[in-house]
């Protein structure tokens, strides 16, 4: 016993010799962590894995803004910048350094084969009965869209892209050209339509499902990715537009009948302003104030601007579509507050010029020379703008100092009732509704369809078309209508510009443009502009759509390279980031 | 039986000590970062230095060398020899001069050679800032550079930092001048009979022109003067004494009129005489013609340029400068319409913006908005207003009314006081989307005083006819003809 203990103990000795270098000497498998045999046994390992990939997701909101709103014309970088970070706000595709860390897709690839992975194994899991069929479709519906979501914006930044639906243990394998060759574009983006036609649910996740129970005081019901808005998306850029504006529409209703009256009037619809209360999330003075610009409602609570940062409650519930949060409590950590913030962040991003000449090119209706939207999306330093709509949990409106710098909550805000107007309106303009379109963005569909001295409101304030162009929102009194859409405002009228006027002769382009400006000045900074100019080019194959607006940001703040960056994205191949990245050892 | 052979735990000890060994000191890394600095003192390297042995003289009889003990950095600036030699009899038996110029070659914390075009101003133990740039210290080169030591830093440089006179201090130094001495009498005497602090000690409180035109004591600031010779001084006094009828008291009114002269010569920035541009904006805001043949001498200062000036050059017209007060600047209200004052935000059609304010739907007749002006000269002014009506159907009419500041008993009740106007400028129109200005009218102001400007809306409670809207006021000077 003596001898065979004194053989173990040297045995100890000489593995920890070998085992004698700096790092990894402590890497034993803990026991909190399952190894793959032990997950996917029941429902619960399931919806540990749907959460998995959401968290999996959340580190991708970084480089996802950065591409979406750096890249464009409406962010740029302060000179408490890096390099790189100024090379993506440059633009220059061909100049980007090889190790920028901002460029790499490897993490979306990442996300993509942690999706394909929990997709297979539900399909194991379903072919040995351990979940129901709904259990099973509404999860495995729900990652295909998260993985969609991540392959549109690879393709959107990248162009060509491997397309991948193994799960496969080593990322780097993703760039085996031979096993995965590079999709173009419209080859993808038909892949992507196809996968999601063929999911078996297309809704939210039932209010029954254990996916839906609150988790650590946040309402779930949009943490998971709106299915049919993506697919809107898809056909959209698939210039569908029929399709397109099916799906939008179905979002915009998907509440009509899960609630009373309110639900109805109020979700998704851009509701007009409550003007005697200031309750909404509309721009708003003090009631017969409204000359006086001291009364804009600039509030966490009231107004616009607290759609950024109020409680999920039920005025948060009717304008956001699909929102992720970060909390300091998890990781990852929020990547915006020390982008944007000015205090306890690092303050590496600003609103461009061009942004503050769009805003301050509106006229608001009590006669005010520029859009509130820009007050309520930016603070100023001196000179320098500060982007506040990612910082609102964080910081004190007024002073601009962290309310507690170690909680660093905030949202990765990718969804909400603006955007899915916006595109609707694009779709049915393209599809010949260009009334419908203006009634979206300016008034609301209830004004531009009405007849104002005519009290009988039975036969107006409505399309009188067919699904999805088919609106009602009539608010007569005699005889009493109130149709689901009477609260509808439009975009400009919860914003309190003036309307755009419409020149009949070429409303099409001109609709189009005011949708794309609009998208701007109440969704700047969002995570959106760079696709909507692309989206735009592409549709009218005009790369200028794209490359005057580039050249409209560098220009303004004095960039030398603004007339080359022009040129080069006049061609299509410069749009896209270099798909490559190092491999590991 | 037991369980462990005694061996296990000395043999998992010597796996711990293995597993010390095998990772590198930080701790030795840092220190060898500092390896190849040398470890003197700053003092013992000066002493080797050949060039400075003269500088380390003075610094040695001045008691500064007792700073440079080790407990704190500095960069030490030392001239060569020669250069020293020729200034050190001059300050043999001054030794306040001495160790202010010793001090002036020293500078706390290290600073290596700047050869860049950016400006490094550095502050002197002396208090005086001197430019680092271009490799040059306030235009000295160097003959050698960066020479460290364990407490700091120094170099030898091609001439002797005298310190200057800041302004004030050549202001004080030169009482001789009329100029001067008017404002070094503004310590202790009070040009209006409002002063509100007396405290003899505190110049900037006292003194007029440090606390209203500019504070000339101040190292950091950047200052150019001009300066009249004593005659032309006393002339433009006389010359312009019509427009600062002080309550008809001569002196008060002569020693007000001295103070407009030279309140109109003093101007931010440097300007030596070869870079002097054609018109210059004083620091109270007056257009000032610079003709630099009327330049006679210049004196360089810590804190900017003196220029000495043969004949007036600035005409009265310049002085003359309108006057413009803000509508949304009110200073009070005849009553409480907090709740329907509005402070507007317009763009005009030049594309500028402009704040405005507007007293709408208040309910109250005759409601006044009250203003007040900084002291005016005495002469006759036009007067003008922007007012926009834009957001009213209907055009309203609205008039001002000029007052005096000072308050003074009511004829009628003589317990009350009350101001007195001065002249009253009937109802006027306010024109519906008119961005222009509108002239009101003159009025002529007998006194050198502040005003009280009342704008006043109609007679009536009636929403949309009282209304008050004004974007500002404008006071325009005339010139006295006789």
């Amino acid at each position: 016993m003596m001898k065979k203990n004194f053989i173990y103990g040297l045995s100890v000795a000489l593995i920890c010799f070998v085992g004698s270098s700096c790092s990894k000497f402590l890497d034993v498998e803990p026991e909190e962590v399952l190894v793959k045999e032990q997950m996917y046994r029941n429902i619960y390992d399931a919806d540990a894995a749907v959460i998995g990939v959401y968290g999996k997701l959340l580190s991708l909101a970084e480089q996802h803004v950065l591409w979406n709103e750096l890249r464009a014309d409406l962010l740029t970088v302060t000179n408490r910048a890096n390099p790189y970070l100024q090379e993506i706000s440059t633009n220059d595709v061909g100049a980007i350094s090889a190790d920028n860390p901002y460029v790499n897709p490897r993490k979306f690839y990442e996300v993509i084969l942690n999706c394909n992975d929990v997709l297979a194994n539900f399909q194991i899991m379903r072919e040995e009965n351990k979940f129901t069929p709904e259990e099973y479709n509404q999860r495995y519906s729900d990652i295909m869209a998260v993985r969609t979501w991540v392959y549109l914006q690879l393709g959107i930044h990248f162009g060509r892209v491997p397309y991948v639906t193994d799960p496969l243990d080593d990322t780097d394998a993703v760039l085996d050209r031979s096993k995965y060759p590079l999709l173009e574009f419209e080859q993808l983006l038909s892949q992507l339509i196809t996968d999601m036609e063929a999911i078996p649910y297309k809704l939210l996740y039932a209010s029954t499902e254990s996916l839906m129970y609150a988790v650590d005081g946040y309402v779930m019901e949009r943490f998971y990715i709106n299915k049919q808005a993506l697919l809107g998306d898809l056909h959209l850029w698939n210039n569908d537009y029929q399709k397109a504006a099916e799906y939008y529409k179905l979002v915009m209703t998907s509440y009509d009948n899960l609630g009373n009256d309110n639900f109805r009037y109020d979700i998704y619809k851009i509701k007009w302003a409550e003007i005697t209360s200031n309750n909404d999330i509309a721009v708003g003075y003090l009631r017969d104030r409204e000359q006086d610009v001291r009364t804009l409602i600039n509030s966490k609570t009231q107004g616009w601007r607290s759609m950024f940062s109020r409680t999920q409650d039920g005025l948060w519930n009717t304008e956001w579509v699909w929102a992720l949060p970060f909390n300091s409590n998890f990781s990852p950590q929020n990547p915006f507050i020390s982008l944007f913030a000015a205090n306890g962040g690092d303050h590496l991003l600003k609103p461009s010029l061009e942004s503050f000449d769009l805003w301050n090119s509106q006229t608001q209706r009590n006669g005010v020379p520029y859009d509130a939207r820009r007050d309520l999306s930016v603070s100023m330093i001196g000179q320098e703008g500060v982007v506040t709509k990612y910082t609102d949990e964080f910081s004190d409106i007024e002073t601009m100092l962290p309310i507690d710098k170690f909680q660093r909550n905030g949202k990765w805000h990718l969804y909400r009732a603006a955007k899915l107007h916006l595109r609707f309106a694009e779709a049915a303009n393209r599809d010949g509704h260009h009334r419908l379109a203006v009634g979206l963005l300016n008034n609301g569909v209830g004004r531009i369809y009405d007849v104002p001295d005519q009290t009988d409101k039975t036969d107006i304030q409505q399309t009188h078309l067919p699904f999805p162009y088919d609106f009602e929102a009539r608010m007569g009194n005699n005889p009493f209508f109130r149709d689901t859409w009477h609260r509808n405002d439009g975009l400009r009228g919860r914003a309190r510009v003036t309307f755009r006027e419409i020149n009949p002769t070429d409303s099409l382009t001109q609709v189009e443009n005011y949708l794309i400006e609009e998208a701007a000045l109440e969704m700047a900074f969002e995570g959106s502009r760079w696709e909507d100019l692309v989206r735009i080019a592409m549709r009218r194959n005009d790369p200028s759509f794209l490359a005057d607006k580039i050249y409209e940001k560098l220009s303004k703040e004095g960039n030398p390279q603004a007339d080359a960056v022009r040129s080069k994205l006049m061609s299509r191949e410069n749009w896209y980031l270099p798909f490559t990245w190092d491999v590991a050892d | 039986m037991r369980k462990y052979h005694i061996l296990t735990p000395i043999i998992g000890l010597l796996c711990v000590l293995l597993l010390q060994i095998s990772c590198s000191d930080p701790w030795d890394e840092h220190a060898r970062d500092n390896e190849g600095l040398t470890n003197e003192p700053l003092l013992e390297r000066l002493e080797k230095e050949p060039e400075s042995s003269e500088f380390l003289k003075l610094l040695r009889a001045s008691g500064v060398d007792e700073l440079l003990n080790g407990n704190n950095a500095y960069t030490v600036f030392a001239p060569e020899n020669s250069r020293v030699q020729a200034v050190a009899s001059s300050l043999q038996n001054d030794a306040e001069a001495l160790e202010r110029f010793v001090k002036n070659h020293i500078a706390v914390s290290t600073h290596r050679l700047n050869a860049s075009a950016d400006t490094v101003r550095l502050t002197m133990l002396s208090g005086k800032i001197l430019d680092f740039v271009n490799g040059e210290i306030d235009g000295a080169a160097f003959t050698k550079t960066d020479q460290a030591g364990a407490d700091g830093i120094y170099h030898v440089i091609t001439e002797v930092l005298t310190p200057r006179q800041s302004l004030w201090e050549y202001m004080n130094a030169h009482k001789d001048e009329q100029q001067n001495a008017f404002i070094l009498h503004l310590n202790d005497y009070n040009l209006h009979d409002t002063a509100v602090v007396e405290d003899p000690e505190d110049y900037y409180l006292n003194n007029e022109f440090l606390s209203e035109v500019g504070d000339v004591r101040d190292e950091t600031k950047r200052f150019t003067y001009f300066v009249l010779n004593d005659g032309d001084f006393t002339a433009e006094a006389q010359h312009f004494l019509p427009y600062v009828n002080y309550r008809n008291h001569a002196d008060s009114s002569y020693a007000i009129s001295q103070y407009h002269i030279l309140k109109d010569m003093l101007f931010d920035q440097a300007y030596d005489r070869d870079n002097l541009p054609a018109m210059l904006i004083s620091r109270s805001n007056v257009p000032f013609p610079v003709d630099r043949s009327a330049i006679s001498r210049s004196v360089r200062l810590s804190n900017g340029w003196i220029h000495y000036l043969d004949r007036p050059t600035l005409p009265i017209p310049n002085k003359l400068v309108d006057i413009y007060i803000e509508g949304e600047e009110p200073w009070g209200f005849s009553a409480s319409v907090a709740n329907r004052t509005f402070h507007r935000v317009r763009k005009d059609p030049f594309g500028e913006l402009f704040t405005d304010i507007m007293v709408q739907n208040h309910g109250v007749s005759s409601l006044q908005v009250a203003y007040q002006t900084p002291r005016m000269y005495s002469t006759t002014y036009d007067v003008y207003w922007r007012a926009l009506n834009d957001v009213q159907a209907n055009v309203f009419q609205q008039q001002v009314g000029i007052f005096e500041f000072d308050t003074r008993p009511s004829e009628e009740n003589p317990d009350q006081e009350v101001r007195e106007s001065i002249y009253v400028f009937p109802y006027t129109n306010v024109e519906q989307n008119n961005y222009s200005e509108v002239y009101l009218g003159e009025f002529h102001l007998a006194d050198y005083n502040r005003i009280v400007p009342i704008l006043r809306a109609m007679g009536t409670a009636t929403h949309g006819e009282n209304t008050l809207v004004l974007d500002y006021l404008r006071f325009v000077p005339k010139l006295k003809t006789n």
